[in-house]
């Protein structure tokens, strides 16, 4: 169909991507910073003198990191962590989401069940608790000690199951119809149709995965274990500095270089940021979903 | 509505069934450590040997002179994150509908996001460079203007606007792609409807992609309720300093000086049981409203 | 609507208290069990140590061996040779070897940040502790007060090697007050701070030279000093852009911080949530050095400094590195901090890539004609290894600093394959493995006069492995090797260590009177007040009017001050009868 613009939809058009093309530039700005310094000689990053662009471009950082065993261990025990962690998440939210999906007519006590869900949002034993709970179902020192204990992540459940309720009933009548079981009409049906949310969810478990690094501190016993952000973590914060030996000093110098510690940031973040564009194609889907509800 | 007690179908309760395991064993068994909140915790008599000492956690927190300040503190600055980042997002994915180029959409989409995985401790660093009143870019633009450099990380009444504004800066792109699939969600043959009728974009706006993606702002406005007490530990904590605690002192921030560096774990127990409390009763609230005028049930 | 809202209310309170007996049920067995267990190991302990009845052997091996567990924190960047790790190692092979116990880590983490903290307190408060483990006095406090940790009184005298015991009996034993409580010590101190942890002021010493100064005998030419650095260009690039004072957010921290500073006036504050700067007033009670009139005047000098921009107003929120960045741009000259200031956040290599640099470290010099005295609020240990309690072999973790020192410190030492050395061109530490260390307080002093007497002499016969490298390394930059600057400015006869020694012998180190656990309402209102000082500071060098310090006083009095105050003097009265 072919449409005639008026001059204020033409003047909106320009200004709109004028906007958008500012708020991705301001948006962008740190890992540009993050990057410039990664690039640059450990001197230039030491004196805060990077701003857009490199300075004595070099690639030292990415050839001592490269040499580096515990980042590049993190970095595997991160991606199990995150094939793991990420399909049992999304197996349990499905299986969650689906029958509170329903009405109180399918699902009695459907409300007290969402709630004893939501509860838990909110309320939470708090570190030590918990600790002593993985501690005593020894999981302690093992992958599923950072995998099950953040497996039901509400907040998506919540997303699915407004999307699964929104999915017409025609559709699994009509499953129903056929002699389907419910089991058989989730994951036939309803999973199929449910692709863009799901894609956005997935998106948002493995974020939380990659993200997440108070557990491996806490639940791992030693740094050679640790997921990619925990050990992040070790290298980025600051010390104490009221504290340091003459030995320390020595030891001090090696993790402080600044152009190090950016080259691991960005190599930390880049798998999921190109994760995320490769997710964007399942949202397009999204379209044709709304199609099927006619 | 049965006489007869019918469960319906039980592979539905089959289904519940890991996720009922899961959130006992990891959150319902643990919620027994709240009675932590409600003792002189020793950790050799533990849990159970430890004595009782009823409100008096609650009460010494409430006795300290800043409690109040700190309170108003962590409410102003959650409530303008949450109203901020309600509005913004949208704003941008309705802004983003309307561009018609999807290679232009997709990367703004990819962009914005960006700053959503870096870490407030990364990005305190940067913000301190950028906000430099000496060096930084943001006052070299305002004295370009004509302006006064600002010392935005040091003067009281900057701090709060810079949390909130910094805060919507990292986490606007995701909550945006929340909505632009929520968008997408939108029967295009309503527009097309609309546009027989001769509405214009706005109208079109304004009748159909705002209620379209109403059930999800609703949704996220009532899930972010229960963060009122939640001003963000991890940015306040990493870009604060004692010239802006009268603005900048947060309850989270306020109980780790007290209690974490003191080993006092009843107190920060019983301030996270306070705003646990807090938060279900803002929600409940809320869930009730959306039920009861919208018609509209959340979970 | 609303009866069915009451309904699930109820439904998931009684969920939820299901739970919560169910779990009580099976947490309750397992506590239960755990005081049994303490009474059966402390009664097998009981027979043990009535076994014993030869001499005790401060190195006798255990046979058969017995298995002890500990906990690490580790710095980061620590190496191992090939092969090794920090469970497997040249000193838990000893452990093995020669006093016939097996140590076994129960975790690792990084000493960053407050990771090891966190995961420390955890072990204590889930009661999930190994035999033995590194603690600091805070933690110890709290352990000793839930009665989780060994009496080490007697097992110390009887096993302690005399090399350990000069040691920790070394600068009036301060290594051990923080470990006793009630006259009972309660932890083998570790490696301590000593009296090195005071502040001494670093100038660009090239800079100071070009604008014709003179080197700052009292703290007026010191203020001066740093009022030209701003105003007279001493980078000489015709731009006002350099930095008199570098400061940073924490006040006594041992970079850019400034005690050194208050020190000058005569006053001695520092508060940390745990414990504070104790001096002796004219009556002989011991008072808060943050509240003394003294004070006042080092306020004004510092609000003088910030209003005649001399300080960066970004100092309220920089810590140490972010302060440092000015510094290492050659924007800013002078601060005051630590020994160790050349390595961190100087570069010793500085010099190397632009010999015009020169940084010299001054003694804090006087506002009138007093000398100054700088504090040591904290010469305790940095660690204090506990044991928990109802262990079957305390005296095994005294046999583990004995070794420590007999192959470090004594004269069989074998610092070569204990202390670092080098293999494959890579350089070790690997006296950092050991599961427990010690070291003399005076180790550095003793090191500096020992490398500066030979080069004197030329005669290194007298020097240790250690000092011979700190020799070899300052003879290489007399030799023109620019590369050794940080060598020359640490143990040079200009360096950091000569500060320290002109301190020491002139009697100008001021330590804390107050060396014990930190007291209860310490406890309770430490961060409190630490808080209070360090917005009232802050503020005053940011312009409020100086008599505001009168107003913060009497609020530090009135929010606990006081108490402690009491607690403190209780505290010294019971140990310096």
């Amino acid at each position: 169909m072919v449409r005639r613009n008026s001059l204020g939809r033409t003047a909106f058009i320009y200004g709109n991507y004028t906007l958008l093309a500012l708020l991705s530039l301001l948006c962008i700005f740190p890992l540009i910073q993050v990057l410039a310094i990664s690039f640059s000689s450990s001197s230039a990053a030491a004196s805060g003198l990077v701003k857009f662009f490199p300075v004595d471009f070099t690639l030292d950082a990415y050839k001592y990191v490269a040499t580096k065993p515990e980042f590049i261990r993190s970095f595997g025990i991160t991606l199990e962590r995150v094939a793991l962690g990420v399909t049992i998440n999304m197996l349990i939210t499905i299986l969650v989401a689906y029958p509170l999906s329903k009405d109180a007519s399918q699902l009695r006590f459907r409300t007290a069940f969402v709630w004893l869900f939501v509860f838990t949002m909110l309320f939470n034993g708090g570190l030590i608790p918990t600790y002593v709970v993985i501690k005593n179902m020894h999981m302690l020192n093992t992958i599923w000690a950072l995998v099950l204990p953040g497996a039901l992540p509400i907040f998506n459940v919540i997303l699915l199951l407004n999307f699964f309720r929104n999915i017409p009933k025609e559709l699994l009548e009509a499953s129903f119809i056929d002699g389907a079981s419910q089991w058989s009409t989730l994951w036939r049906i309803v999973v199929p149709v449910s692709l863009p949310a799901l894609a956005t969810i997935t998106l948002f478990a493995t974020v939380g995965h990659w993200n997440a690094w108070f557990d491996g501190i806490i639940y791992m016993n030693q740094p050679s274990k640790y997921p990619l952000q925990s050990y992040m973590q070790t290298i980025i914060v600051a010390r104490d500095m009221s504290n340091l030996s003459l030995d320390d000093i020595e030891k001090l110098k090696n993790v402080s270089d600044r152009n190090i510690k950016a080259a691991q940031i960005f190599l930390g973040s880049l798998p999921i940021l190109l994760i995320y564009p490769l997710l964007q194609r399942f949202f397009m889907t999204g379209i044709v979903m709304g199609s099927v509800k006619e | 509505m049965n006489k007869k007690f019918k469960l319906g179908d039980y592979s539905l309760y089959l289904m519940l069934l890991p996720g009922l395991a899961l959130i006992v064993i990891f959150s319902y068994v643990p919620m027994a450590g709240l009675a932590i909140g409600f003792q002189q915790f020793n950790p050799t008599k533990g849990l159970f040997g430890s004595k009782y000492i009823g409100f008096d956690n609650f009460k010494y927190v409430y006795s300290l002179d800043d409690t109040i300040n700190v309170l108003r503190n962590t409410v102003s600055i959650a409530v303008m994150k949450m109203a901020a980042g309600l509005v913004v997002p949208i704003a941008v994915a309705l802004l983003l509908n309307e561009v018609g180029k999807a290679f232009f959409r997709k990367g703004v989409q990819t962009l914005i996001y960006l700053p959503h995985f870096l870490s407030w401790v990364i990005l305190a660093g940067i913000l301190m460079d950028v906000l430099s009143p000496s060096t930084g870019i943001v006052n070299q633009f305002l004295g370009f203007l004509g302006f006064k450099p600002i010392f935005f990380l040091g003067t009281p009444s900057w701090f709060q606007p810079v949390l909130v504004i910094s805060d919507v800066w990292k986490e606007f792109g995701f909550n945006t792609i929340v909505y632009l699939a929520a968008l997408t969600g939108i029967n295009p043959n309503l527009y097309e409807a609309a546009q027989m009728d001769g509405a214009g974009r706005w109208k079109q706006t304004w009748y159909i992609t705002l209620p379209g993606i109403l059930p999800i702002i609703i949704l996220l406005a009532t899930l972010s309720l229960g963060n009122v007490l939640n001003a963000g530990f991890d940015q306040v904590f990493n870009m604060y300093s004692p010239v802006v605690y009268s603005t900048g002192d947060i309850i989270d921030t306020y109980v780790y000086r007290l209690g974490m560096i003191n080993f006092q774990f009843g107190v920060a127990t019983a301030v996270g049981l306070f705003k646990s409390v807090v938060s279900f009763v803002l929600i409940s609230v809320s869930y009730l409203l959306a039920y009861r005028f919208a018609n509209y049930r959340i979970f | 609507m609303s009866k069915s809202g009451t309904k699930l209310v109820l439904i998931v309170c009684l969920a939820f208290m299901f739970l919560v007996s169910a779990c009580s049920q099976s947490n309750n067995t397992g506590s239960s069990k755990d005081p049994s267990n303490v009474s059966a190991t402390t009664s097998a302990d009981a027979t043990a140590s009535g076994d014993d009845n030869a001499a005790p052997d401060g190195m006798g091996k255990y046979d058969p061996p017995i298995d002890l567990t500990t906990f690490r924190c580790m710095n980061d960047a620590e190496t191992y040779p090939p092969g090794d790790s920090i469970d497997k190692n040249v000193w838990y092979r000893a452990y093995q070897d020669e006093l016939g116990i097996n140590v076994t880590n129960k975790w690792t983490v990084s000493t960053s940040g407050t990771q090891c903290e966190e995961k420390t307190n955890l072990s204590i408060v889930s009661g999930d502790l190994p035999d033995f483990f590194p603690v600091d006095t805070k933690q110890l406090k709290n352990l000793v007060d839930a009665g989780m940790v060994q009496d080490m009184t007697e097992v110390f005298d009887k096993y302690a090697s005399p090399l350990v015991k000069e040691a920790y009996t070394a600068n009036n034993g301060v290594a051990m007050t923080a470990a006793t409580f009630e006259g009972k010590l309660m932890a083998i101190p570790g490696t301590t701070r000593g009296l090195n942890g005071v502040d001494m002021v670093w100038i660009r010493e090239d800079w100071r030279k070009k604008l014709n100064l003179p080197e700052p005998k009292t703290m007026d030419d010191l203020l001066n000093i740093i009022k030209a650095f701003v105003s007279q260009d001493p980078d000489g690039n015709g731009k006002k852009d350099t930095i008199g004072l570098t400061m940073g957010k924490n006040f006594y921290d041992g970079y850019a911080g400034l005690a050194g500073f208050f020190n000058a006036f005569h006053a001695y504050p520092y508060t940390s949530a745990s414990t504070s700067m104790w001096i002796k007033d004219n009556d002989g009670k011991l008072v808060y050095g943050g509240i003394q009139p003294e004070m006042k005047p080092a306020l004004q000098a510092l609000q003088n400094l910030y209003k005649a921009g001399a300080i960066d107003p970004q100092f309220v929120v920089y810590d140490g590195s972010k302060a440092a960045e000015a510094e290492n741009q050659g924007k800013a000259g002078v601060h005051f901090g630590y020994f160790w200031n050349i390595g961190w956040p100087i570069d010793g290599l500085a010099k190397k890539n632009d010999p015009s640099i020169e940084w010299k470290p001054y003694p804090v010099p006087s506002v009138d004609g007093t000398p100054a005295m700088v504090q040591v609020p904290d010469p305790t240990a940095y660690w204090n290894f506990a044991v928990k309690k109802g262990v079957k072999h305390p005296e095994a973790i005294v046999k583990m600093m004995n070794l420590f020192f007999e192959h470090i410190f004594s004269d069989n030492a074998e610092p070569d394959k204990y202390h670092s050395g080098t293999v494959d061109g890579k350089s070790y530490g690997y006296f950092d493995y050991a599961a427990v260390q010690g070291e003399h307080p005076e180790k550095n002093q003793i090191a500096f006069r020992a490398v500066n007497e030979a080069m004197k002499s030329g005669d290194t016969s007298g020097l240790n492995p250690e000092q011979k490298k700190y020799y070899t390394a300052l003879k290489d930059y007399q030799d023109g090797d620019l590369s050794q600057w940080g060598a020359d400015r640490t143990w040079g006869t200009e360096g950091s260590f000569s500060v320290l020694g002109q301190y020491k012998d002139n009697n100008l180190i001021k330590v804390n009177e107050f060396l014990g656990a930190p007291t209860n309402t310490m406890a309770t209102k430490g961060s409190i007040l630490m808080d209070l000082e360090a917005k009232m500071i802050t503020k005053i060098i940011l312009g409020d009017p100086v008599d505001s310090f009168d107003q913060y006083v009497q609020t530090w009095k009135q929010s606990g001050g006081d108490q402690i105050t009491q607690e403190v003097n209780e505290w010294y009265a019971e140990n310096h009868k």
